[in-house]
């Protein structure tokens, strides 16, 4: 009978990346701390913002 | 933060997180920079909302129609100031998605340091992420991989997310997973493009493999372009009320707004 090959999983794969397994791991609160840490260091948070509002036709 | 959503519960506002706060919350994004809001569509849940937003010195951002219920009821988001810089949006009706009871009802709760959070449920956020932004496609299949790693065993929501990763590893890897299980496949034609996949298939054809990441990118582009659709008439009304001075000026307070009421 022929051997089945193993085939590795996409989700496997995907979380091997380590910060994406980091963040994963992560509880809910500890990701939206971290996200809006993120945020804070954004220089102009309201461009961004007006940006998605008003998008460039 | 924290007071924001004090208020919403003091007021006894009934509202739901969705779009990117909910996404960071279920760990299938990283970042977003305004706070989306979903409020029951109804005129005493409008009030109280209303009020909490004046508890917290909200001023009214750009865009915003009159706060009536036919604004809500046509589509309509409403844009807030409040701080110096948190930028709050919130609709009533928001797109693509059932009612909001529906919605609440499957609604899920997670503890934060703003409090004890109601956030609208993975299957629901896929439907609201389905926008004209290409990006919100990877937010999508990040939830759809999710909530599959969360129930590996559930034959339903893999047939869930068979419909709704824009990502074609996943798809290919959903399709493995489900060989053999699934009664009948669900319809959609990337999927249909990759088949037949049996679990004894050790690898699919990279044409067929090709052929479904194509489809899946018209797939997206359709998706897009319909999002852009459902926003003409909204825009439309928008900018009539702008023609009309009929906006609410920015930078009103909604302390303001309520006295007029």
């Amino acid at each position: 009978m022929p051997k089945r090959r193993s085939r590795p999983s996409p989700l496997t794969l995907r979380y091997e990346e380590p910060y994406r397994e980091f963040w994963r791991s992560l509880s809910p609160r500890e990701r939206l701390r971290r996200a809006w840490k993120l945020r804070k260091r954004v220089r102009d948070i309201q461009k961004l913002h007006d940006e998605k509002l008003v998008p460039r036709p | 933060m924290r007071s924001l959503f004090r208020a919403l519960d003091g007021e006894g506002v009934r509202y739901l997180v969705i779009s990117g706060q909910a996404c960071i919350l279920y760990g299938a994004s990283q970042f977003t920079e305004d706070v989306d809001l979903w409020i029951q569509p109804a005129s005493s849940n409008l009030a109280s909302f209303l009020r909490a937003m004046a508890r917290v010195k909200a001023r009214v951002y750009k865009l915003t129609p009159p706060i009536r219920m036919k604004y809500v009821r046509n589509g309509h988001g409403f844009h807030f100031r409040i701080w110096r810089d948190l930028f709050l949006e919130v609709m009533g009706r928001p797109p693509r998605v059932g009612t909001f009871l529906e919605a609440f009802s499957r609604a899920r709760e997670f503890k934060t340091d703003w409090g004890t959070l109601r956030v609208s449920a993975p299957e629901d956020l896929v439907l609201l992420k389905r926008t004209n932004r290409p990006g919100d496609y990877e937010a999508i299949s990040n939830l759809v991989r999710l909530r599959v790693l969360e129930d590996k065993e559930d034959l339903a929501v893999l047939r869930w997310a068979l419909l709704n990763t824009f990502d074609i590893a996943d798809l290919v890897d959903f399709a493995f997973r489900a060989a053999d299980k699934l009664r009948r496949w669900p319809p959609r034609p990337a999927l249909r493009a990759l088949l037949p996949v049996t679990a004894a298939s050790a690898r699919l054809p990279d044409r067929r493999v090709r052929r479904a990441a194509q489809i899946l990118a018209v797939e997206m582009g359709e998706a897009q372009e319909r999002g852009r659709r459902y926003w003409r008439p909204i825009v439309s009304e928008l900018k009539k009320l702008q023609g009309s001075r009929s906006l609410i000026p920015e930078a009103t307070a909604v302390a303001s707004l309520l006295e007029e009421r």
